[in-house]
């Protein structure tokens, strides 16, 4: 098991500097000055100069790359040409709002989407079961700010039950925190739960075929006990693994619900790099985002050797 | 009474037509295909029309974030714009972008997967590059081509085929190594055939039909990356309307004037929606194993 870990891990290092070195080309190559870019608009000749000096941008490509990476290495993402604060701090002031928002849309995905495509793959072909397909394909279609919008107009403008935007952190307490974020989760969780829904249907339909279902059917089981004991149960590697694929999925919305609902997260700080032109702080998020979603990716395949006791590398 | 078809000694042109028919009926008796055609023919229909007859509208002070009406099936914007001609010329730009990717990102995900799945030294190159690519979630990479290019129809569309094209890489490799396996190749070979043509005549047809249902999922994603791209301001430029575009213009006049936010989004969903019936109905219709198990 812990070689199984330590090789994972290990394949992970080459796929990271690969990912750092594209980002790298693509300042190299989509600009004549890539200096000038992480200087600014409004930058003076000298801070330019200063720039290519400490990112060696007058020297050779591989001696540049050996810099970047270094620094990369030493934890240092750039610093913000519009706030003058490392890219890090910035990422760090904003980490916990999207931490939040990200694992309470896939708690809200999971608390929709087991269920539902549980009792879709028991009823299989029933109108519960077309139902639930047809729910799948649709919040996987729907754009995840239409899904705001239309949650706001409904609950927020017409019922005014939650706040229209805003974010409260937790140490403020649990109620105006569960308050402000629960519109933003369930639009972000919506497209989750369609892909989580329909993998949990086919992975439990197939559960339900095997002969120790029949078996436990025949020992005179309840149907939930069948369900949630030996379907459900069983069914849960393919689902662990649907997780891992619907990330991509969930950085993106977070990109996108930070911006309808105004929380400031690690979202809201990349559209904001984008509007002000400020390219190490939008360059810095790209790595991070793709960083945590290498890591995230590694501890579900280590989460999936756990789980299924027949897995072993 | 017996009639007699003209010669066709070998029956090849009958054949042939009755497959097509008899793959466009297999592919219309599944369920799905006929509400996707719809969703997604309306939305097109309306566009085609549009581009071919709508003049554009003037900016008219009086109708500023007027509200859906008869005179105005859509309301109007801030600028006082007509939205119903405004949104469908917004869905040109956003279909030519899904098409364009769709094509793209196929049709350079073969050539690389071909060589992948053919060439052992090209293969370790191109998929430790394709992983890399993999690794960065498709609209973050999107979105650092586009904050380094600018802003463009162009550009947004390069940006998000070369997101894409590492999805398709894979699954074309992926197809050409288990077929290059098959006994049929193992047949033309012996039969003479060269590297070129086992791959051009045996395999490039065989993976042409996944490859159809893949291109209707990179066409809809596109569509919706897209939309995001422009919604966070690193899409098409203003003067360009997407159906993003527009969204984003919208979205500060929320509060007085939902339909323009709301229209053009439920554009998307319908033709996206509509685009990923079908390819769902295709992929079934293509792979009757895959429909029962899923």
């Amino acid at each position: 098991m812990l070689a199984f870990v330590v090789r994972r891990v290990l394949l992970a290092v080459p796929v990271m500097i690969m990912v750092a070195t594209f980002v790298f080309l693509i300042m190299q190559l989509g600009t004549s000055d890539p200096a000038a870019v992480l200087a600014g608009d409004l930058a003076t000749d000298a801070q330019i100069v200063a720039i290519r000096e400490r990112y060696g941008f007058d020297q050779p490509v591989w001696v540049q790359l050996f810099k970047w990476f270094a620094l990369l290495a030493q934890g240092d993402l750039g610093t913000s040409i519009y706030t003058q604060m490392p890219v890090t701090r910035l990422i760090g002031q904003r980490l916990e709002a999207t931490v939040a928002l990200a694992v309470y849309a896939m708690v809200v995905a999971i608390l929709l989407a087991v269920p539902l495509g549980t009792i879709a793959a028991w009823k299989a072909g029933s109108w519960i079961d077309r139902a639930v397909m047809i729910f799948a394909v649709s919040a996987f279609s729907f754009p995840v700010f239409l899904i705001s919008y239309t949650l706001i107009l409904v609950f927020a403008l017409e019922l005014g039950l939650f706040p229209v935007q805003g974010y409260q952190p937790l140490a403020r307490g649990i109620g105006p925190f569960l308050e402000y974020l629960t519109l933003p989760a369930i639009s972000l969780g919506l497209a989750f739960a369609a892909l989580l829904a329909r993998m949990t249907r086919a992975s439990v339909l197939d559960m339900l075929r095997q002969d120790f279902v029949r078996t436990a059917r025949a020992k005179g089981l309840r149907t939930w006990r069948v369900l949630v004991h030996h379907a459900l149960r069983n069914a849960a590697v393919p689902i662990v693994t649907v997780i891992g694929l619907g990330l991509a999925a969930l950085i993106s919305g977070v990109v996108i619900t930070e911006t309808v609902f105004a929380i400031p997260g690690i979202g809201r700080l990349t559209v904001d790099g984008i509007l002000t032109r400020d390219y190490p702080v939008v360059q810095g998020v790209v790595l991070f985002f793709s960083f945590v979603y290498v890591l995230l990716n590694l501890a579900i395949d280590v989460i999936y050797a756990v789980v299924d006791p027949r897995i072993r590398y | 009474m017996a009639t007699v078809t003209a010669p066709d000694p070998a029956g090849t042109v009958s054949r042939r037509r009755g497959g097509f028919v008899r793959s466009i009926r297999a592919l219309a008796a599944r369920p799905g295909f006929l509400p996707g055609f719809v969703l997604f023919s309306v939305p097109l229909l309306a566009i085609i029309l549009g581009a071919l007859f709508l003049e554009r509208a003037p900016m008219d002070n009086a109708i500023r974030l007027a509200p859906p009406s008869l005179a105005h099936p859509f309301g109007a914007d801030n600028l006082g714009r007509d939205l119903f001609g405004h949104v469908l010329r917004g869905g040109q730009i956003s279909l030519v972008i899904g098409i364009c990717v769709a094509v793209l990102s196929t049709s350079i995900g073969l050539v690389l997967g071909l060589i992948a799945g053919f060439v052992r030294v090209a293969d370790a190159i191109l998929m430790r590059i394709m992983d890399g690519l993999m690794a960065i979630p498709g609209i973050l990479l999107a979105i650092a081509l586009m904050s380094v290019a600018g802003s463009g129809l162009f550009n947004v569309i390069v940006a998000i085929t070369v997101a894409d094209v590492p999805r398709v890489v894979r699954l074309v490799r992926s197809m050409v190594l288990s077929l290059r396996e098959q006994t049929f190749v193992d047949a033309a070979r012996m039969a003479g055939n060269g590297t070129g043509r086992i791959v051009f005549r045996h395999l490039l047809p065989a993976t042409l039909g996944p490859l159809a249902v893949q291109a209707t999922f990179i066409c809809t994603s596109a569509i919706i990356t897209e939309a995001y791209l422009s919604f966070i301001g690193a899409g098409t430029p203003p003067d360009t309307p997407s159906w993003g575009n527009i969204i984003a213009e919208g979205r500060i006049y929320f509060r007085s004037a939902p339909w323009i936010v709301l229209i053009p989004g439920f554009l998307i969903a319908a033709t996206v929606l509509g685009i990923n019936l079908m390819g769902d109905a295709l992929r079934d219709a293509l792979d009757p194993k895959v429909a029962k198990a899923i």
